[in-house]
């Protein structure tokens, strides 16, 4: 019983939650960490009680700054994330967006949205998004063109990117993703994992390896940032090329060990004739774990595919 | 909203004094801490930054012996509640209702209809007794539910109840104005 | 022609056999990226790394410390390693600065087997290919070595 939200008094409740709605979460200014910073770098212990701020009367525009930064969040939604739009590094101007927002920089602007309180993501010059939903559990854009860079802190599934040709889930990370006007677009993962998915095909994305989506294809097989120009030319021809045999062997031919990553994809998306050429290649470069079997991997047996995907990161 | 698992590397550096991995955990609750300090201060944002401080200099001060068996947020939020509370008593003239001197200023602001109505909510939040304040914000900021407040509150989940309940009851008489406006079909959210 | 008496070889049989089973179940040390710890809490992690042929992970005891230089200054901090799950794996968060040239020094102990590794590092990752795996703890030669070859 007592694992349950709270619900109030019903006739309350109604009333109270959308009063609430009127109060926004409100950035905390910059000024505060620099007094922290400046109190752990004095000597002695942390003062009991904080240094008066009346030094902020003394600035008025910080304390306007403070203002329009807190009644920004003040309109039709609750949860409103701050956009700061800087051009040549130097802030520009502060607003606040919410779902059904649309956020548009130009050659000469990037924009740091914040996103809830999970993370950041930097939007390039010429990009356009939308932001789907700022709730709790679902933080969610759309990337309509243009680059973003998102830096996420938080359990996974919180955070997902929307393209015209897959959707970024987030696992706990740091990556950019690049899309044309066309949908057409490129995940590069530099710290943590993202699956990369659009109906139903999955691609999972470890650091220092990528990704290309194309509209009406979905996202296609990851691979090494490292890997041989060879293998992702195959690739990309196999992915969205309508690449035949010649492709895949041509991918086998140039994968190094640590691009199992592609292979272990390759394995559920290659015709059935073409599966052991791949199962082959990859007993090659790690013997098979010890609850995997030849005959469950080729019928993609989803547990064993497992197992066998969580011994191989090891090599990733 | 569930307690966020927070990210162990992170809070393992922070532990053994890594400024950036403290800088990061500074930017991930800042707000919602200094938001709930500003609306238990009365939208006075002096004291809400003083506390705000107070509270992430004792975070820092005090985790290394955060065993991680309580979730982080519960533990935050304890801190949170005690330094609103022993500023609240310092200032004891300050906690009180104080409608036109400690109400933030609307600023030039086109949207004077909203902010007159946050106003309202604000310092009908702030005019609660500290006591029905904090669980009322705790519950709208983080969702959480009886056990996690009587964790980070630190009183039985009973009293959870009847002091969100009695908040409830006090905020409905304080934001009467604001139902009836919304009745008749004013600029409403 | 050479003869072996019986009874030699029977009482050198069990030996002949215990050998081989030793050697190939000797302790080692796998390196891996963030995404092999499977657990999304270790995602800024610098890297992972897993203890095998230990039979009772519980008894495993791992030393391991950040080697840097920094400006001319050599540098040495000690590193905590924080178990994830399965058991027997550990993440190492970066707990070394961003400047400078660092490598990861790790030595594990289980019964009376000792393993090591030398992992180049920069502050979120680690260079796979010049990561050295070791059958004993590192020596302070081997790390000095690694230190000025590091690539990072």
């Amino acid at each position: 019983m007592f694992n349950r939200r709270p619900q109030g008094p019903p006739h309350h409740n109604e009333a109270i939650a959308q009063a609430l709605s009127h109060l926004p979460v409100v950035e905390a200014p910059d000024a505060i960490w620099n007094s922290i910073e400046a109190s752990l770098d004095r000597p002695q212990p942390a003062p009991a009680s904080a240094p008066r701020w009346n030094l902020w009367l003394l600035a008025p525009a910080t304390v306007l700054l403070i203002f329009i930064a807190a009644w920004s969040w003040n309109l039709l939604h609750r949860t409103r994330w701050q956009v700061v739009r800087t051009s040549n590094g130097a802030p520009t101007r502060t607003e606040t967006v919410a779902a059904g927002d649309w956020l548009q920089t130009d050659a000469s602007t990037r924009a740091e949205m914040r996103i809830g309180d999970i993370g950041t993501v930097e939007i390039e010059p010429n990009s356009r998004l939308r932001v789907i939903a700022t709730s709790a559990n679902n933080h969610r854009l759309s990337l309509d063109h243009g680059e973003i860079s998102a830096t996420i802190s938080a359990p996974p599934k919180l955070f997902f990117v929307e393209t015209k040709s897959a959707t970024a889930v987030d696992l706990g990370c740091q990556y950019d993703m690049k899309v044309d006007e066309a949908g057409n677009g490129l995940l590069r993962v530099t710290r943590g994992w993202v699956s990369f998915e659009w109906q139903g095909r999955e691609s999972l994305v470890p650091a220092g390896a990528s990704c290309r989506t194309r509209a009406g294809s979905g996202p296609g097989t990851p691979f090494f940032d490292d890997a041989p120009q060879r293998l992702t030319a195959a690739l990309d021809q196999f992915d969205f090329a309508a690449g035949n045999e010649a492709a895949l062997n041509a991918i086998l031919a140039n994968a190094r060990s640590r691009d199992t990553l592609t292979l272990w994809h390759l394995l559920s998306r290659v015709p059935a004739p073409l599966r052991t050429g791949v199962f082959d290649r990859m007993v090659s470069f790690a013997p098979l774990p010890s609850d995997v079997t030849r005959e469950k991997a080729l019928a993609l047996d989803p547990q064993t595919l497992k197992i066998w995907k969580d011994e191989l990161a090891w090599t990733w | 909203m569930p307690d966020r698992e927070i990210d162990a590397i992170i809070l393992e550096s922070c532990r053994r004094g890594d400024r950036e991995a403290f800088r990061t955990l500074y930017e991930t609750h800042k707000d919602k801490v200094y938001s709930l300090c500003l609306y238990f201060f009365h939208g006075n944002e002096a004291e809400a930054a003083d506390v705000t401080q107070e509270v992430f200099l004792k975070l820092h001060a005090g985790i290394a012996g955060f065993r991680g068996d309580a979730g982080f947020s519960t533990w935050l939020y304890r801190l949170v509640q005690n330094a609103c509370l022993d500023a609240s008593r310092r200032n004891a003239a300050r906690a009180r209702l104080n409608t036109s001197a400690d109400a933030p200023v609307p600023s030039h602001e086109a949207h004077l209809i909203n902010a007159a109505e946050s106003a309202i909510v604000q310092n009908a939040v702030s005019s609660l007794p500290p006591k029905f304040r904090l669980p009322i914000l705790l519950r709208y900021f983080e969702d959480l539910s009886y056990e996690e407040m009587s964790r980070a509150l630190d009183c039985s989940m009973g009293t959870v109840a009847s002091r969100l309940n009695r908040g409830h009851k006090m905020l409905a008489g304080l934001l009467a104005p604001l139902r009836k406006n919304a009745a008749k079909g004013g600029d409403d959210v | 022609m050479v003869t072996i008496p019986m009874k030699r070889l029977l009482t050198a049989i069990p030996f002949l056999l215990i050998v081989p089973a030793l050697w190939a179940q000797g302790l080692s040390l796998t390196i891996g990226n963030s995404v092999a710890g499977q657990n999304f809490a270790m995602k800024s992690a610098a890297f992972v790394f897993r203890v095998n042929g230990c039979a009772d992970l519980s008894k495993v005891q791992i030393t391991a410390t950040a080697e840097g230089i920094v400006g001319n200054a050599r540098r040495s901090v000690p590193v905590n390693p924080i178990p994830s799950q399965p058991a027997g794996v550990w993440a190492i968060g970066a707990q070394w600065s961003a400047e400078g040239k660092w490598v990861v020094n790790i030595a594990a102990t289980c019964q009376n087997e000792t393993a090591g590794a030398i992992v180049p590092v920069s502050r979120w990752t680690f260079d796979r290919a010049t990561t050295q795996l070791l059958t004993h703890a590192p020596t302070s030669a081997e790390v000095e070595a690694a230190l000025k070859a590091s690539r990072f």
